[in-house]
């Protein structure tokens, strides 16, 4: 029998170094790869059903517990959804703060998949322990940064993991601006380490690989997406969060537990994450830091999915640079929240996570407990958007061993900084050569 | 001044065996004396290299499952050997405390003395219910821990 004519089949059973259980399924026959399959096997979490009952105070703290690495996320389209649906908006230091702590784990979910996780897949490491050994200025960068985002969290979340300081109308205590001041010679430091990383994996060997994908993101007025802005895409959208679910779709595939979210219109998937707020938003970014990503080889728009690396590494520089201006304008508030009368009402939000956007939609009664609530995080988002990367990109490698296409289907999937703990609300690889 | 032993146990008290890393290290604060700091920690590789630091005697404490006996204790003088793969990906995080000692390692940042501690664990679910066998396995542990401090106070003041 020809060659050519035989199944081949590659069957990742744990992916590594992503956050959560999946596998990945490829199956190759008479020389086409003709099925890919992302199989998030991580059981469903029900985070929607324990919310239904619950008083709205409850939910940063319940939704934070959805991830170890991105509670801030969470916590974050938690309190703007539930404000939303009572006609609050928390402005000026709080607002400020809030910005603070999302930059805080910006920095740190960022560090991690950088250093840890994707440089690497571009190296020729199996982990970021067989790095370090050749790379141990770089690999301690990273974990000086990474830290550099869990003091942030910790200083103005209460701690680094599941933070327990944030609520609805504002924080149970505000940190003295004494406090925050502390932080900027390490800050300093990060933003010069941020500046390092760009420079670092903008050396990187990538891929030839461009996808023309449908971005979607925040965008606001006059910042860098972190907490508010109209939901954008390159083809034209521009509308508020209550009308996700009109442009919007969850739908379930049979060979996963995260359901996939598609634009309603066409079914097609589409991008959210670092590449996507990048190419949408980058006259938010200041001029510095256009300046040094036109340095690092980037465009205005990124559409090559491995160089989000770079993206992140200036999403790195961004956050630094947006907390020392944060910290020096900072006042001490006299009140750290706003006081909330609870209202029969619907809420809906959209911040933007490391991964990508986060929709929140809380139906609250009159007594303020939750009746019905609904989470979109990014990496169901981008689900079907890595199985369509995977079946342009894959094809170009089929003459490959199992092994060496087993390590760029994973530096692909790689590239979204997938959470999987998060869209269940981890990776097995299976390629079927047929 | 830093204590001159660090205790680390480490785990999840709300992941059912996971936090016996921690209950060990409630019942060691009752009993050691100034110069031991015992601490609960949650495994993040990074702040566990920063806690390290400057600590010349370090131990650690935590669940394992690597597909022994429930209750089985088992140690390793880390400059010695390094924790089993069977030890590894068991966090929820990408990367746990094995992965903590063998990034340390290739960065030079491996405390002169560090021992692990580990006690074969069974249910690591989210709730707050410990298996009945591993009382046992934990208060020898206890006293396993008890025996290396003593040791390496002995040892460091005959230094």
């Amino acid at each position: 029998m020809n060659s050519e004519n035989k199944t081949r089949t590659i069957k990742v059973d744990y992916l590594a170094r992503v956050e959560g259980e999946g596998a990945l399924y490829l199956k190759i026959q008479g020389g086409k790869l003709e099925e890919v399959q992302l199989k998030i096997f991580e059981p469903p979490r029900f985070f929607e059903g324990f919310l239904r009952g619950r008083h709205f105070s409850e939910a940063p703290d319940i939704t934070a517990r959805i991830c170890g690495i991105c509670p801030i996320a969470y916590q974050m389209s938690a309190v703007h959804a539930i404000e939303n649906a009572f006609n609050i908006t928390i402005g000026g230091t709080l607002r400020d703060l809030r910005r603070l702590v999302y930059c805080g784990e910006w920095i740190s979910s960022h560090a991690l998949h950088i250093f840890m996780l994707h440089a690497p897949d571009f190296l020729g490491y199996e982990s970021a322990i067989h790095m370090a050994k050749d790379f141990p200025q770089k690999v301690e960068q990273g974990l000086q940064l990474k830290k550099m985002g869990g003091v942030l969290m910790s200083l103005v979340g209460g701690r680094e993991i599941h933070p327990i300081n944030i609520r609805v109308g504002g924080f149970y205590r505000a940190p003295s601006k004494q406090e925050l001041q502390t932080l900027v010679p390490a800050l300093k430091q990060a933003r010069e380490d941020a500046l390092e990383t760009v420079r670092w994996v903008a050396s990187f060997d990538f891929p030839d690989f461009e996808q023309q994908y449908t971005f979607i993101s925040l965008r606001h007025e006059n910042e860098y997406p972190l907490n508010e802005g109209q939901i954008v895409s390159n083809q034209g959208l521009s509308i508020p969060a209550s009308r996700f679910d009109d442009y919007f779709e969850e739908i379930h595939v049979a060979h996963t537990n995260a359901l996939h979210c598609v634009l309603k219109a066409d079914h097609h998937p589409y991008h959210v994450g670092p590449m996507a707020r990048y190419a949408l938003n980058f006259d938010r970014l200041p001029e510095s830091i256009q300046w040094e990503a036109k340095q690092a080889g980037l465009d205005r728009i990124c559409r090559n999915p491995f160089k989000s690396i770079i993206v992140r590494a200036i999403e790195i520089l961004y956050a630094c640079e947006e907390a020392l201006r944060i910290i020096n304008t900072y006042t001490t508030p006299a009140a750290s929240f706003v006081e909330i009368e609870p209202k029969p009402a619907i809420g809906y939000a959209v911040t933007e996570a490391p991964r990508g956007i986060l929709y929140h939609r809380y139906q609250i009664d009159g007594e303020g407990d939750i009746v019905d609530c609904d989470i979109i995080p990014p990496t169901s988002q981008n689900q079907k958007m890595i199985e369509e990367d995977l079946k342009q990109f894959v094809p170009r490698y089929l003459k490959l061993s199992d092994e060496r296409l087993q390590w760029y289907a994973e530096q692909a999937i790689r590239n979204y900084d997938p959470c999987i703990s998060c869209a269940t609300h981890f990776l097995k690889l299976n390629i079927d050569r047929s | 001044m830093s204590a001159k032993i660090l205790i680390i146990g480490i785990g999840n008290r709300y992941r059912g065996d996971d936090g016996l890393g921690c209950f060990i290290a409630d019942e060691l604060k009752k009993q050691v004396t100034h110069d031991v700091e015992v601490i609960e920690h949650n495994g993040d590789p990074a702040s566990l290299i920063d806690l390290w630091q400057g600590r010349s005697q370090v131990i650690l404490i935590d669940a394992i499952s690597s597909g022994t006996e429930i209750g089985t204790i088992h140690d390793f003088d880390l400059h010695q050997q390094a924790l089993p793969d069977t030890f590894r990906n068991y966090s929820t995080h990408a990367l746990g405390v094995a992965e903590a000692v063998e990034l340390a390692r290739a960065l030079g940042k491996l405390p002169s003395h560090i021992i692990f501690f580990g006690i074969e664990a069974e249910n690591f679910k989210a709730d707050t219910h410990q298996s009945t066998q591993l009382q046992q396995a934990m208060k020898a542990l206890q006293d396993k821990v008890l025996k290396a401090i003593s040791h390496e106070i002995g040892e460091s003041q005959r230094a």
